[in-house]
């Protein structure tokens, strides 16, 4: 019964027809917008959680995590020594070295590392998903139209679609990005530690005393927020780009792109609203 | 209610992942375990679980003033700004919370001082002169001292206004100080001629001159002293002998007070005596006026007799 309902949603997502050019994006926005509701909706029910379904989502997981994390610890590591490096002898030449610290970890961990988390999966894994999805979508269309029983419906492929196939990769991409961002930061609060105070265990007061400063509780909710909301994003567009591929008859690498540049697009809108409300 | 598996030859296999479901589970947990605390470590590190103590500092202006700031006391922070509020009559209320393990530091006789510099954030210090002064207690309300750098540029800018506009009346052609320079020139110029600084000194040559034959005849004068006061048979020699003398007198002065100390010490005896004497007058004065009211008694006795008595019943008319 709850496939059904799912199902009843996803009928809608897809358009039937290309929307004119000034409005395309905004309609695809739309619709990626639903189909993200949607997602959230079976991620919730416990109908989703078939023994079948759960070993998918725990695959899922399990490749999209090993294939982006140790590649990004290492990069976020490497980017958060050069970065603590720079601020710390620049801010000891201006003699302001009181600052530094406070700095580093408002920019790497609050700025830069939920935001590189985000590209990161989005490049590694969100083009993957989506071309996989396409393809599978697309094979899937193929079977329906050319080859289905005429007692299946459309809309119960489509929800066999999501549940096999597109949940466990949207649920994949969501966890890595929180994992990175969480690890990424855990590894540039350790950096910054070590960049600042050397390896003595006497600046922890002083250290812990900072991130109690830099980590108000506006910013602290603006951060898992803005975490949230990439994963969320990272998720869910290129997955929502695959499955309109077939409709708009688009090339592989055009819908990609166009998911990619989606992507990005709302990133940096998730980014800067975050910024807003930290800073304003 | 399953449907029937829609997989077709089209759909690739599913990967396949060893224990996946555990490892998924154990990766969630990680998140999680590390996402709470992380938020459990920025929840210590607010003080959230620190035990505080209230103190409100009053100001007359908070800028630079902004929640979560430190409370330093010889650089070490022992609490941080709660909140900034306006009071009734116009001042600003900063609500700290003090760490009570810290609150030692605090004394009654403490101060608080609020440093505004031009780079950087302000600063709010605690003072305390002496440990041995009373605890600091809960919920006091003390002003805070405020040095802004910001502050006082207008007034330096000012001051050096004011400076450099002296400084420019100082060097003008006319000064006074240039003047006394001119003067000083001249000064100096007197001062290389026959009678050196002198000349300077008192104007003229004529001057210097008359000023040293002044202290030529001084000196004659003074030697002819000499010869009459401290020479053979001089002023000198005389005093002396008139001093011997005097000597002599005293001595004899000496003699004549021990004789009449003799003469005091008889003269205290002689009035002890009297004073005996006097004494036995009083008991004889009293005998005799016992024996007075005795004969009195007797006298009145035999004229309440016959034949002396009188009638001294009064009869009535």
């Amino acid at each position: 019964m709850n496939e059904a309902r799912h199902s009843a949603r996803f009928r809608h997502i897809p358009g039937t027809a290309a929307a004119s050019p000034p409005f395309g994006w905004l309609a695809a926005s739309g619709r990626a917008l639903r189909f993200s509701a949607l997602l959230l909706i079976m991620a919730a029910s416990p109908a989703t959680y078939t023994p079948a379904n759960r070993r998918r989502l725990a695959t899922q997981i399990c490749l999209t995590c090993s294939q982006t994390a140790p590649a990004f610890i290492l990069l976020s590591a490497l980017l958060s020594v050069v970065l603590v490096h720079i601020v710390v002898v620049t801010a000891q030449s201006y003699g302001l070295s009181q600052f530094a610290l406070g700095t580093v970890v408002r920019v790497l961990v609050v700025e830069l590392l939920p935001l590189s988390a985000a590209l990161f999966v989005a490049l590694r894994a969100g083009a993957m998903i989506n071309a996989e999805i396409g393809a599978i979508a697309a094979a899937r269309g193929t079977r329906s139209t050319q080859g289905a029983p005429e007692n299946l419906p459309q809309n119960l492929a489509d929800s066999e679609l999501l549940h096999r196939e597109v949940l466990p990769r949207v649920a994949g991409s969501g966890i890595a990005v929180i994992l990175l961002a969480t690890v990424g930061g855990g590894i540039a609060l350790l950096l910054a530690y070590l960049g600042v105070y050397g390896f003595t265990p006497w600046g922890v007061a002083s250290f812990t005393r900072t991130v109690g400063q830099v980590f108000e509780p506006v910013v602290l909710m603006a951060l898992g927020l803005k975490t949230l909301l990439f994963a969320l994003a990272v998720a869910t567009i290129p997955a929502s780009a695959g499955l309109e591929r077939p409709r708009n008859e688009q090339g592989d690498s055009v819908a990609v792109l166009h998911g990619t540049v989606r992507l990005f697009a709302v990133l940096f809108i998730i980014e800067i609203l975050t910024l807003t409300a930290e800073f304003f | 209610m399953n449907p029937p598996d829609p997989t077709t030859p089209n759909t690739p296999p599913d990967p396949q992942v060893p224990h996946a479901e555990l490892k998924a589970s154990l990766l969630l947990l990680t998140i999680a375990g590390l996402i709470v605390a992380f938020v459990a470590y920025v929840m210590v590190a607010r003080g959230v679980f620190e035990e505080t103590q209230d103190l409100v500092l009053l100001s007359d202006n908070s800028e630079g003033v902004m929640p979560g700031m430190n409370l330093t006391f010889s650089g070490f922070p022992i609490g941080r700004v709660r909140r900034v509020e306006l009071a009734a009559d116009g001042s600003v209320r900063i609500l700290i919370d003090v760490v009570r393990k810290d609150a030692q530091w605090l004394r009654e006789t403490s101060i608080f001082t609020m440093e505004r510099s031009l780079v950087g954030e302000t600063k709010i210090r605690a003072y305390s002169s002496s440990l041995a002064d009373p605890l600091l207690p809960a919920g006091a309300e003390r002003t805070v001292l405020r040095g802004d750098a910001g502050e006082q540029i207008p007034q330096v800018m000012a001051t050096m206004r004011a400076l450099l506009e002296n400084l420019e009346r100082m060097t003008a052609a006319d000064s006074p100080l240039n003047s006394s320079l001119g003067a000083l020139q001249t000064l100096t110029d007197k001062m290389k001629g026959p009678h050196g600084a002198l000349a300077g000194l008192l104007g003229s040559e004529d001057n210097a001159r008359k000023l040293i034959a002044t202290l030529d005849r001084t000196n004659t004068l003074l030697a002819k002293t000499d010869a009459r006061v401290f020479s053979q048979g001089g002023l000198m020699d005389e005093s002396h002998g008139a001093i011997k003398e005097l000597h002599g007198m005293l001595r004899e002065a000496r003699a004549s007070l021990k004789k009449v100390d003799g003469v005091l010490a008889e003269a205290q005896v002689i009035a002890s005596n009297t004073r005996t004497a006097t004494a036995d007058l009083d008991s004889l004065r009293s005998e005799v006026e016992r024996s007075l009211r005795k004969t009195t008694q007797l006298i009145d006795e035999i004229n309440r007799k016959w034949p002396f008595a009188r009638d001294t019943e009064i009869k009535l008319p």
